[in-house]
């Protein structure tokens, strides 16, 4: 019987004196499921994974990562969807967050501090008691981190009910972060914080504010390890509808037409094409071209039959017919981040590319089509080897236009299409100035090709001053 | 073995559903061990994704890891992967896909040193714990059990040699129910849920093999059994390895809830006790029998059903599963004491399982704790004021 071969990572003793050996691994089939996020890129293999329990055992880690100039990377949930941080691959520590889950719940402020491992669905259930929520994600509720999804995403996360108010990083009231060379900060303002202001809790007032410069940076200059993030009350009413809707176009003509209004009617609102797979199957037989749905939140039962009605008048003026009661119930959870959706998206549209952009409502129907089109332009695209499905948020100003790439074959030409799809994407993407979601991996890369030589100088003279030893995250935003 | 699932393990999309769900935290391993995704099923699927395409050799130290797993199905029932061509749920089996793989390390000589004693025990006694076959059958002396028949009782190895208390209890109720149950005595093997586990196919399949003919000769057409384990084995692992069965396979729990909604058994001797119900995974998850055992307690005269936080299919194993107790006790042990702890916190006095195996995973941590743990058919039996 074949024993270890592999000798251990350089610092593996000094690692495992900080978290005990019981939470450092460096052997090769343990390492394996560390090397990949849940897309198709291809993976790097870390040297050595670590699961500290606390901010100061992150600290003490990265203090040794500096001064032996080990790259330090970091896996949350491990649903990126950008590639995995590249630093060097089969040196890399990688940082696994999972054991910093801790939670605690202020009701009183109306806020909660989460360690940087806990798990948005963790979250809510230690809220669901006192009768709140945390409006974070859409997404992989069960499976994604608060840490992962402050630094991995875009704007901190595309929270619950984005449409109505906006990106999770207006709900932060401030981050506690390892810096590249291990020193501790804490952002926002409280006891106990770099600002110390034991009756205030609002960041805003802390002078230059330094949370944001570390939301969706993916780790580059500091490691975040608590999140202190507002919580908000679960409303008491809840109703969802869908709409079939012909076309293309009549998407967009409704969709830009209730964004104009001058009270959104919705809460939240998404539109999958039919060619979704979550809604294909329960829209029965139809021709129609997507499929709007709408969740209406509200303390009042008439306000939500006043908002529905509003939305009725609008898509049906453009030839949107209400869709069936599967399709509502699916409204209900798949635009409020609960049950189904989240189910079914983490397991089903992935291994996936995807890509997550934000466009200006006016003109996000013409680079909408503009990708499809990049897309379909790969040969041997095909049903169920390569399925593109098209989905859309109303954000604010911007419509997110976003684009799963799935296959439903799991061979390694499988693989290689996706890859080849996505790539077609993404010289699209470049062309026109990408402004994509995800703050991992190769989307990084391509969103810093957009900087101004002037914003990428400040941001090379921040990362030097921070991370002089290019220890943290190496290979993000070209940095 | 593993070349079986290739399609399945590749379809792993690395989400992580296997690892937080409704009910918290899923992977029992992973809460007991440092943590690390070798211990959940998207790291173990990529383990084994990288054995198949040949980039991962064979070491002690993985295949100990892949011997961790409880085979409890937790996580299945979490992994909503469809078939993309029929729609189904439930593409990737995780269970089946680390037997495949122990199957393999088996043959390559890797199957831990505790597993190859049991199946040396089993080999030459037919029972894991090495007892002469002949005292297999004691616990059945003056009962006078005829050894063919309708229905078979199947004693399983736990209740024939160290619990015998529930097989007695088992047959009593059955009879006073009105239904002749026959016994295969010495002919009675080890289900081969033990095999089916460790990797060792060959002796699973000469066990199975062995059952199911003696089930046959005996002319069976209903196999009861009070071992969740067996239970699920024979009723669903055996079919997939030799084929349709000629007969029933259902569990006391199922009989005895039957026998109790139509009168023919009454739980008249009041048992004022609060109690909690743990869910074998065998008999919960793997075969979706929940009601039934929760049935036959609410129907004991003055018992209390309270329920532990997670329950049903989101039940926490034992700790005992793929006889992880007998590779890696203190794994089992730690994992036990958890179950306990939460058993405990509904302030019940006393367990209620349906598994021999489940019972004596969890008496040690249940002493401690200053709790009872019964299977299910000793509570029918003495609600029924028998005396065993």
């Amino acid at each position: 019987m074949e024993t270890r071969k592999k000798k251990h990572h350089e610092l593996y003793d000094a690692i495992a004196a900080i978290v005990g050996k019981k939470y450092v691994v460096d052997d090769e089939f343990e390492l394996i499921p560390y090397a990949r996020d849940i897309s198709y890129f291809h993976g790097v293999m870390p040297g050595i994974v670590v699961r500290p329990a606390s901010t100061e055992e992150v600290a003490a880690i990265v203090k040794v990562a500096n001064s032996t100039k080990y790259p330090i990377v970091v896996k949350g949930g491990g649903n990126a969807g950008g590639g995995v941080t590249p630093g060097e691959p089969g040196r890399n520590i990688m940082i696994d967050m999972g054991r910093m889950d801790q939670i605690k719940v202020d009701i009183d402020n109306l806020k909660v501090t989460v360690g940087g491992g806990a798990r948005l669905s963790t979250i809510d259930d230690a809220l669901r008691p006192y009768g709140y929520y945390t409006n974070t994600v859409i997404g992989p509720y069960f499976s994604a981190t608060a840490a992962g999804l402050v630094s991995g995403i875009a704007g901190a996360g595309f929270s619950k009910n984005v449409s109505s108010i906006g990106c999770n990083w207006t709900q932060i009231i401030g981050l506690k972060v390892v810096l590249p060379n291990g020193d501790v900060i804490t952002t926002g303002a409280g006891p106990s914080q770099n600002v110390n202001r034991d009756e205030i809790m609002f960041r805003e007032v802390t002078g230059p504010d330094l949370t944001d410069l570390f939301v969706s940076s993916g780790g580059a200059f500091g490691l975040v390890t608590e999140v202190v993030q507002k919580i908000v009350p679960i409303p008491k009413h809840m109703k969802a509808i869908s709409y079939l809707v012909p076309t293309m176009e009549d998407v967009w003509d409704i969709s830009l037409e209730l964004s104009r209004m001058g009270r959104c009617p919705y809460t939240n609102m998404i539109m999958f094409e039919m060619s979704n797979y979550m809604v294909k199957p329960i829209a029965g037989d139809t021709d129609a071209y997507g499929v709007l749905l709408y969740c209406v939140e509200s303390d009042s039962e008439a306000d939500i039959e006043i908002r529905l009605g509003e939305i009725k008048e609008v898509c049906e003026a453009h030839g949107a017919v209400h869709g069936n009661e599967k399709l509502d119930y699916f409204a209900l959870h798949g635009t409020t981040g609960t049950m189904e959706m989240v189910h079914d998206v983490g397991a089903n549209s992935c291994p996936f590319m995807t890509w997550e952009s934000m466009f200006p409502r006016a003109t996000s129907l013409k680079y909408a089509k503009g990708l499809m089109a990049a897309f379909a332009s790969v040969p041997g695209h095909r049903e169920n080897a390569t399925a593109v499905g098209m989905y859309l948020v109303p954000m604010g100003n911007v419509f997110l236009i976003g684009a799963t790439l799935r296959s439903g074959f799991q061979t390694p030409e499988a693989e290689e299409h996706l890859r080849k799809t996505w790539a077609a994407g993404a010289k699209y993407m470049r062309s026109i100035g990408t402004s994509s979601a995800y703050g991992q991996g190769t989307n990084s890369q391509y969103i810093a090709e957009s900087w101004s030589p002037t914003y990428a100088k400040t941001m090379s003279l921040i990362k030097k001053a921070l991370d002089p030893n290019g220890i943290m995250c190496p290979g993000l935003w070209n940095l | 073995m593993l070349e079986k699932y290739k399609n399945n393990v590749n379809a792993c999309s690395r989400c992580g559903m296997c690892i937080v769900g409704e009910a918290g935290y899923i992977c029992p391993v992973q809460q007991h061990t440092g943590g690390f995704d070798q211990y959940v099923a998207r790291g173990r699927n990529q383990i084994a994704k990288a054995v198949l395409n040949g980039e991962l050799e064979y070491t002690k130290e993985m295949a100990d890891s892949s011997y961790t797993c409880l085979g409890c199905n937790a996580c299945h029932t979490q992994c909503t992967r469809m078939d993309m061509k029929t729609g189904q749920p439930g593409y990737i089996d995780e269970t089946k896909i680390q037997y495949a793989l122990r199957v393999d390390l088996c043959k390559a000589g890797y199957e831990p040193e505790p597993l190859q004693e049991v199946d040396k025990a089993i080999d030459s006694t037919g029972n894991p714990f090495g007892e002469e076959p002949s005292r297999r059958a004691a616990w059945a002396e003056g009962l006078d059990l005829p050894s063919k028949g309708d229905t078979v009782y199947f004693a399983g190895c736990y209740a024939s040699l160290r619990n015998t208390k529930i097989a007695k209890a088992t047959v009593a109720i059955l009879k006073a129910g009105g239904i002749d149950v026959a016994y295969l005595g010495e002919q009675e093997w080890c289900c081969g849920v033990p095999q089916l586990a460790d990797g060792n196919r060959e002796l699973a399949e000469k066990l199975i093999v062995h059952n199911v003919e003696a089930l046959k000769n005996a002319g069976v057409k209903r196999v009861i059994t009070s071992c969740a384990g067996c239970f699920h084995a024979i009723k669903s692992e055996y079919p997939e390895i030799i084929g349709e069965l000629p007969f029933e396979v259902v569990h006391s729990s199922e009989v005895i809830a039957d026998l109790i909604a139509e009168g023919k058994i009454t739980l008249d001797k009041e048992i004022a006790k609060k109690v909690t119900y743990h869910d074998p995974c065998h008999l919960g998850r793997h075969e979706k029998v929940f009601d039934a055992p929760r049935n036959v307690i609410q129907a004991v005269q003055g018992m209390e059903l309270v329920e532990m936080e997670r329950i049903k299919d989101n039940a926490v194993c034992c700790g005992g599963g793929s006889i992880v107790s007998t590779a890696f006790p203190e794994l089992t042990k730690d994992i036990a004491s958890d179950r306990v702890k939460e058993a405990k916190a509904t302030e019940a006095d006393m367990i209620v399982s349906a598994c021999p195996s489940c019972e004596s995973i969890l008496t040690p941590g249940a002493r401690k704790a200053k709790m009872k743990v019964y299977d299910l058919s000793v509570l029918v039996a003495e609600a029924m004021g028998m005396k065993l």
